[in-house]
C-alpha cells in the first residue's frame, strides 16, 4: 500500500462533500419541477412521474453519499493509523537492531504492533470494498438520471408556456448527474490506484 | 547514543545524549534514566526522532518492562514527542507531567499510559527505595514546568535551565565554566521569559544540596560549578525579546 493512500482517502472525503451538496440541488430541482408541473396541469401530465422519480433519486443519493462519507472517513482514519503503525514498527525494529541483547518484552510489543497492523490492513480492505460498492451504486443512479433528463426534455416540449421552466429542471438534473459522476469516477480511480 | 552513569549506589542515574546517528537539523538532547531495583524512571525521554536510539540505549541498563514511570518537565517536542511510542513500549507506565499540559501532551498519543498531573506546588514520587521531588520551575521556560531533585544522589534535573547549544561531540560535563557561559547566554536570555520566575527558582534551588545540576541540553555542572551557575543565572537579565520590542517602540 502506498504512503499517499491516506492523503487520497482524505481528498476523497473532501470531494464527496461536494456530491452531497449536489444531491441537495437535485432534490430542490425535483421540488421546483413539481410546482411547475402542478401549475401546468394537463400540459405537463407526462412530466409529473419524472419529478417524483427525480425527487426520490435526490433523497436516495443524499442517503448513499452520507453513508459513503462515513465509510470514507473511517477508511481515511485507518489509513492514517496504517502510516503511524508502520512508522512505529520501523522505529522498534531499528531499536531492536541496535540492542546488544534481546528483550522479551519488546519482542511482545513488536508482535502486538504487527498484529495490529495486519488487523488494520484487513479493516482498510473491507472498508475500501464497501466504499467502491457504494460508489458504484451512486454511479448506477446517475446513469439513470441522464436517461431521465433526456425524457424530461421530450416531456417539456409538450408543456406549452411552461416548457422553459421544465427545460431548466432537465438541465439541472443533467448537470448535477454529470458533476456527481465526474467526482465519483475520480474518487473511484484514486482509491483503486492508491490501494 | 552515548550513555554516562552519573550515580551508582542503591539506585542509579544515567544520562543519554550526543547521539551520533541523529540528523544535524534537530537539537541534541540529554535524556536521563533512574533505575531503582525493578522500577525505573525516564526523565524527558526525548523526541520521536531519537526514540530508537534511546530505547536501545536504555535497554542496556534495565529491562524495558521495568520502566514504571516517565517524567516530562514540560510540553516541548524535543522533551516528549516520543510519548506515542513509549505508550506502546511500556503501556503499564505512568507519565508524570505538569497538570497544565495534560490535554496538550495527549496529542502525542497517550492511550495506555496513565497521565499523572503534577500540581503547581510540586509533589514526590517514590520508586522502590528512592524518593524524588518534582520541583516547580514554572515559566522556566514553560508556563507549567517542573524539575526533579534526588536528595540521596544530590542531583537536580533542571530541564532547560542550564542548557547550552553545543557541538554534537561536546563532553558531558562543564570543564571551564567561564568559557561555557558564552554557550548559555543567548539560550537563557531568549528562552527564559521572566526574571521574577528565575529569582524565585534560584531561591528555592539554593536551599537544596546539589552535587550535579543536569540540564536537558548541553553539559552538566558538578561541584562548585553548580553554585557558579546559580550566581551567573541570577545576574543574567532574561526575557530580552520583550525588552528588544520595547526598545524598538521607543525608537
Amino acid at each position: 500500500m502506498q504512503q499517499e493512500f491516506f492523503v487520497n482517502t482524505a481528498a476523497c472525503v473532501g470531494a464527496l462533500c461536494r456530491v452531497q451538496q449536489t444531491a441537495v440541488e437535485l432534490s430542490l430541482a425535483a421540488k421546483n419541477a413539481k410546482a411547475i408541473a402542478y401549475r401546468a396541469g394537463t400540459k405537463a401530465v407526462g412530466f409529473k412521474p419524472l419529478t417524483d422519480f427525480i425527487d426520490e433519486m435526490g433523497r436516495d443519493t443524499f442517503r448513499l453519499v452520507t453513508e459513503i462519507n462515513a465509510t470514507a472517513l473511517r477508511v481515511a482514519r485507518r489509513a492514517v493509523d496504517e502510516v503511524r503503525l508502520q512508522d512505529a514498527c520501523a522505529r522498534f525494529e531499528r531499536a531492536r537492531r541496535m540492542m546488544s541483547a534481546s528483550q522479551t518484552h519488546l519482542d511482545d510489543v513488536q508482535l502486538k504492533l504487527e498484529e495490529e497492523l495486519a488487523t488494520n490492513r484487513q479493516e482498510i480492505a473491507r472498508g475500501l470494498r464497501r466504499l467502491l460498492d457504494l460508489l458504484e451504486g451512486i454511479n448506477h443512479r446517475m446513469r439513470a438520471a441522464a436517461v431521465i433528463s433526456t425524457r424530461a426534455r421530450v416531456e417539456a416540449t409538450q408543456a406549452g408556456d411552461y416548457e422553459g421552466g421544465l427545460q431548466l429542471v432537465a438541465d439541472t438534473v443533467e448537470r448535477s448527474a454529470a458533476t456527481i459522476r465526474t467526482i465519483i469516477s475520480r474518487c473511484d480511480r484514486q482509491l483503486r490506484d492508491a490501494a | 547514543m552515548r550513555s554516562t552513569p552519573l550515580y551508582s549506589s542503591k539506585h542509579q542515574w544515567v544520562v543519554f545524549g550526543r547521539d551520533p546517528a541523529k540528523t544535524q537539523d534537530i537539537i541534541d538532547t540529554n535524556q536521563y534514566l533512574i533505575v531503582d531495583g525493578k522500577r525505573a524512571l525516564l526523565l524527558d525521554p526525548g523526541g520521536i526522532e531519537t526514540f530508537s536510539a534511546m530505547l536501545s540505549a536504555v535497554a542496556g541498563y534495565c529491562d524495558i518492562e521495568h520502566i514504571s514511570d516517565i517524567f516530562a518537565s514540560h510540553q516541548d517536542p524535543d522533551v516528549i514527542s516520543s510519548l506515542g511510542l513509549w505508550d506502546r513500549a511500556v503501556p503499564h507506565a505512568r507519565l508524570h507531567a505538569p497538570w497544565l499540559w495534560e490535554g496538550f501532551l495527549k496529542h502525542f498519543g497517550c492511550h495506555s499510559i496513565e497521565y499523572v498531573g503534577i500540581p503547581d506546588e510540586g509533589s514526590t514520587l517514590t520508586l522502590e527505595t528512592v524518593s524524588l521531588e518534582f520541583v516547580p520551575a514554572h515559566y522556566l521556560h514553560s508556563s507549567g514546568n517542573f524539575h526533579v531533585y534526588d536528595a540521596r544522589a544530590r542531583i537536580l534535573f533542571s530541564g532547560d535551565v542550564g542548557a547550552a547549544l553545543e557541538a554534537p561531540e561536546a563532553p558531558m560535563f562543564v570543564d571551564d565554566f567561564n568559557a561555557h557561559t558564552a554557550k548559555m547566554t543567548m539560550f537563557h536570555q531568549r528562552w527564559m521569559p521572566s526574571n521574577a520566575a528565575k529569582n524565585d527558582w534560584i531561591k528555592r534551588v539554593r536551599a537544596l544540596d546539589i552535587d550535579i545540576l543536569a540540564p536537558q541540553h548541553g553539559r552538566l555542572f558538578r561541584g562548585d560549578d553548580v553554585k557558579r551557575f546559580l550566581d551567573w543565572f541570577e545576574a543574567l537579565d532574561v526575557g530580552i525579546a520583550v525588552a528588544a520590542e520595547k526598545l524598538s517602540q521607543a525608537a
